[in-house]
C-alpha cells in the first residue's frame, strides 16, 4: 500500500537521521490505461519491500498537490509519471526538475496546482529537495481501462529496476 | 459582435472551455464545455460492487474523498445497512470528509482565487525579514510570476500593505492545507485516495491517540480560518463590493447536504445531516429534495439523443462524438426541469432556509456588514464568503464530534453482498451535489452513474434551450475590456470549476531539451 503522511511515520523517521530521505512518487490516473503508469510503478515497488530506512513510497494518484505529500526535508524526490516526449510508446525518460519547463507561463490558467507548479512553489518556500528526479513512461494509449498497453506493461520491470538503482546512489 | 475564448480555464489540459459572445462590451452567449469525454462509470461495470469506493475516488484529483463518501453510502444503501453503521464509523466518516473540505477550500481561496484580486508585485516594496515574502520578492524581482499567473492588469484595489499580508496568508494557507490533509489521513489511512472509509463503517479503529492528534491539526486550522481566511474573504469583498452585484446565476440553488448527524435513517434524502439537504430559489423558500425529479438531459452534448430525459439510475452513455449542435461532453442535469446550482452556497443557503440558528446568525452577520439583502448571496463575492462560512462551521462542528466517539467500540459492521440490489449514495461534495447510483446483479455491479457537481453548474444548455448555471452567470455581464476579461475569469472561478479529472501529462522543454533517454 502507498505510504501513509501520518503522524506515525513522522515519529519513527526520526529515528535514522542519518539516513538520505528518499521519496518516491508515482503520479496518473488508474482509470486512464497508461496514464496510471506512476501509479503501476509504486504499486509495483510496495510490493517489493526495498528494505531501506527513510524511504517513503507514494501514491499520489490524481492529486496534483505535490506540496502536501512530500516532507520539507527530502534529500531526494523520484517521480514516476508519464511523459510525453516523442519517443515510441513505452521509452523511459529520466530528466532532472531542471530541464523541465518550469517557466513557462500558459497565457491563461486557473493557478491550478499541478506537478510544475508544486514544484515551483517548493522553491519559492525553499523547502524543495535536495535533488528531483524525474522518470517518465511515454505512453501509447491514453482511454478508459485498467490496464497498461503491453509496450508500456512490459518496461515495468525495467522501471522499478531504475528506480531503486536512483535510491541506491542517494545512499552511497 | 466579438468572441472570447477562454481555453484552458483549468491548468490540467484540455478540460473546461469558455466560450463568450459579446455585443457592445456585453455578454450575450456562454458556452461551457466539457471537452473530454469521461465514460469511467463504464469501467466499474462486472467488477464487485465494493471497488466502486476504490475506483470512483481516481476519477477526481480535487476531490477523491467526496467520491468516496458517495460510493460508500450507495453500496452502504445497496447492501442494506444503511441505518446499521456504528457511530464511530458515522463520525469518523465525517471527519475524514470535514478534513477534505476544509483543506479543499482553503486551496481554492488562497491558490486558486486571490491572485485575481492580489497585487503579486506589490510584494516588491517589501522590506521586513520574513524569509518567505522575500523569497517571493526575490522571484517577482527576477521575473518569475510563473506561480501567480494569471495575472490582470488594472484591477488591482488593495493597498500594498494589504497585498503583502495577503500573500503571506498564501504562503501559510500552503502549510494548512498539509495540516488538514495529514488529519484527513489519521483516520483515512493514507491520502490522497483514502482507504479508510468502506462500506459498513471506517478500516480504522479509534483511539484516544488519534483524537489527539486530530484535535491539534484541527485547532490549529480553526484558528487560521477565524483569524486569517474569513477577515481576508472579508476584505476582498469591501474592496470589489460590485462583484456582489456580478455573476448572480440561475438563482436556484440545490443541496443533497453532508455530515450525517444521526445512524438510523436509512433514507438519505430526510437524514439529519449539518448541511441540509433541499432547494432554495431567491426568495430563500426551503424545498424538500426528491431525487425522482433529477433527469439529465443530452441535446447539446456529443451523446446519443435517445439517451436524454432520463433518471441517472436509468443512465445511458452513448457517445457520438460529432453530433450537431452539441458542444460538451458534459450531460445537462436538471431538476424538475429547471437549472439548479450546487455548491457552498447551495449548502448554506439550503441550511439557511431550515432555519439553523449558527448558519443564520453566520449569513446575517456578514449580509449586515456590507448592508445587503440575501439577493447578495447569488453573486461572486456570495459565494466566496459562504465557502468561507461553510469552512467555518463545519471546523467549529468537528471538536464536538470527536467528543461523541468512543475508543475502543466498534467503528465497522459486517454484511453481505447482495444477489441483486439498488443503491444511491448522495453526498455534498467540495464543489456540491455528489450523487452515485448502483445497480447489482449477480453479486456484480450491472450499472453504475455518477452526476458530480461540475456538469450541473457547467454543463451545457439543455433540451430546452436553458442555459447551465456558469452560462447564466456569464450572460449579461458588461466587461470592462475584452482583451483583458477579468470579469469572466472571476465569475467561473468563483463556482471552483473543475472538469479537470486528471489528465496530466508532463511536457519536457522544447522538443527534446534536457531529456535523457535511458532506453
Amino acid at each position: 500500500m502507498g505510504y501513509t503522511k501520518s503522524v506515525e511515520t513522522e515519529m519513527s523517521r526520526r529515528t535514522h537521521d542519518n539516513v538520505p530521505r528518499v521519496t518516491i512518487l508515482g503520479i496518473g490516473n488508474l482509470l486512464l490505461k497508461d496514464e496510471g503508469v506512476g501509479v503501476h510503478v509504486v504499486q509495483e515497488l510496495a510490493g517489493i519491500d526495498p528494505g531501506c530506512e527513510n524511504l517513503n513510497i507514494v501514491d499520489g494518484g490524481t492529486s496534483p498537490d505535490i506540496l502536501s505529500l512530500v516532507d520539507d526535508d527530502v534529500d531526494k524526490l523520484i517521480i514516476i509519471d508519464a511523459v510525453k516526449g516523442g519517443g515510441k510508446p513505452g521509452t523511459i525518460y529520466r530528466f532532472r526538475s531542471d530541464a523541465l519547463d518550469l517557466d513557462s507561463t500558459t497565457p491563461v490558467s486557473l493557478h491550478e496546482v499541478g506537478v510544475l507548479d508544486s514544484l515551483r512553489m517548493m522553491a519559492l518556500l525553499k523547502r524543495q529537495p535536495k535533488s528531483t528526479v524525474i522518470i517518465g513512461i511515454e505512453p501509447k494509449t491514453i482511454d478508459h481501462g485498467l490496464e497498461l498497453s503491453p509496450e508500456v506493461e512490459e518496461k515495468l520491470p525495467e522501471v522499478v529496476r531504475l528506480v531503486l538503482r536512483e535510491v541506491q546512489e542517494t545512499h552511497n | 459582435m466579438a468572441k472570447i475564448i477562454v481555453d484552458p480555464i483549468t491548468r490540467i489540459e484540455g478540460h473546461l472551455k469558455i466560450e463568450v459572445t459579446t455585443e457592445n462590451g456585453v455578454v450575450k452567449e456562454a458556452q461551457s464545455s466539457g471537452v473530454l469525454f469521461r465514460g469511467m462509470e463504464l469501467i466499474l461495470r462486472d467488477r464487485d460492487p465494493r471497488d466502486a469506493q476504490r475506483y470512483t475516488q481516481r476519477i477526481c484529483g480535487v476531490c477523491p474523498t467526496s467520491h468516496s463518501i458517495a460510493a460508500t453510502l450507495n453500496l452502504d444503501s445497496a447492501f442494506g445497512i444503511a441505518d446499521k453503521i456504528p457511530d464511530n464509523g458515522r463520525i469518523v466518516r465525517n471527519l475524514i470528509l470535514g478534513a477534505a473540505h476544509i483543506a479543499d477550500h482553503i486551496l481554492h481561496f488562497y491558490h486558486l482565487t486571490a491572485l485575481d484580486y492580489v497585487d503579486v508585485t506589490k510584494v516588491a516594496g517589501y522590506d521586513g525579514n520574513d524569509p518567505t515574502l522575500n523569497s517571493v520578492k526575490e522571484f517577482v524581482q527576477r521575473g518569475e510570476l510563473a506561480p501567480f499567473v494569471p495575472r490582470y492588469e488594472g484591477d488591482y484595489r488593495l493597498s500594498d500593505q494589504m497585498n503583502i499580508d495577503a500573500l503571506a496568508h498564501y504562503v501559510k494557507a500552503l502549510e494548512m492545507r498539509s495540516k488538514a490533509q495529514e488529519m484527513l489521513s489519521i483516520f483515512g489511512g493514507k491520502m490522497p485516495h483514502n482507504m479508510g472509509v468502506i462500506p459498513g463503517g471506517v478500516t480504522e479503529t479509534v483511539t484516544v491517540d488519534k483524537v489527539a492528534s486530530f484535535l491539534w491539526r484541527l485547532n490549529e486550522l480553526r484558528d487560521f480560518i477565524n483569524n486569517v481566511y474569513i477577515p481576508d474573504v472579508l476584505a476582498v469583498a469591501e474592496a470589489y463590493p460590485d462583484y456582489f452585484e456580478i455573476g448572480a446565476g440561475c438563482g436556484n440553488l440545490l443541496s443533497y447536504g453532508s455530515f450525517d448527524l444521526e445512524g438510523d435513517n436509512p433514507d438519505l434524502t430526510k437524514r439529519k445531516r449539518l448541511l441540509k439537504q433541499g432547494t432554495v430559489s431567491t426568495d430563500l423558500k426551503l424545498g424538500s429534495l426528491d431525487t425522482s425529479k433529477i433527469l439529465e438531459y443530452v441535446k447539446h452534448s456529443w451523446y446519443a439523443d435517445s439517451s436524454t430525459g432520463k433518471q441517472p439510475t436509468q443512465g445511458i452513455t452513448e457517445p457520438q462524438p460529432n453530433k450537431e449542435g452539441a458542444y460538451s461532453w458534459a450531460k445537462a442535469p436538471r431538476y424538475d426541469g429547471k437549472v439548479y446550482e450546487v455548491g457552498p452556497l447551495a449548502r448554506m443557503a439550503v441550511t439557511y432556509a431550515s432555519g439553523d440558528p449558527t448558519v443564520k446568525d453566520l449569513v446575517d452577520s456578514v449580509l449586515s456588514r456590507f448592508r445587503a439583502g440575501p439577493e447578495a448571496l447569488f453573486s461572486v463575492l456570495g459565494r466566496h464568503a459562504a465557502r468561507a462560512l461553510y469552512t467555518k462551521f463545519v471546523a467549529d462542528s468537528m471538536p464536538g464530534w470527536l467528543l461523541q466517539l468512543k475508543p475502543g467500540e466498534p467503528a465497522y459492521v459486517d454484511y453481505d453482498i447482495p444477489d441483486e440490489a439498488t443503491g444511491m449514495g448522495l453526498v455534498d461534495a467540495a464543489r456540491g451535489a455528489l450523487g452515485h447510483w448502483i445497480e447489482i446483479k449477480d453479486k456484480r455491479i450491472a450499472n453504475y452513474q455518477c452526476v458530480v457537481p461540475s456538469t450541473w453548474n457547467l454543463g451545457p444548455k439543455d433540451d430546452n434551450g436553458q442555459p447551465g448555471p456558469v452560462e447564466q452567470a456569464l450572460i449579461g455581464t458588461k466587461i470592462r475590456d475584452e482583451s483583458n476579461p477579468f470579469e469572466i475569469g472571476r465569475i467561473v472561478r468563483s463556482f471552483d470549476p473543475c472538469l479537470a479529472c486528471a489528465v496530466h501529462l508532463i511536457t519536457p522543454k522544447g522538443k527534446t531539451l534536457g531529456i535523457y533517454k535511458v532506453c
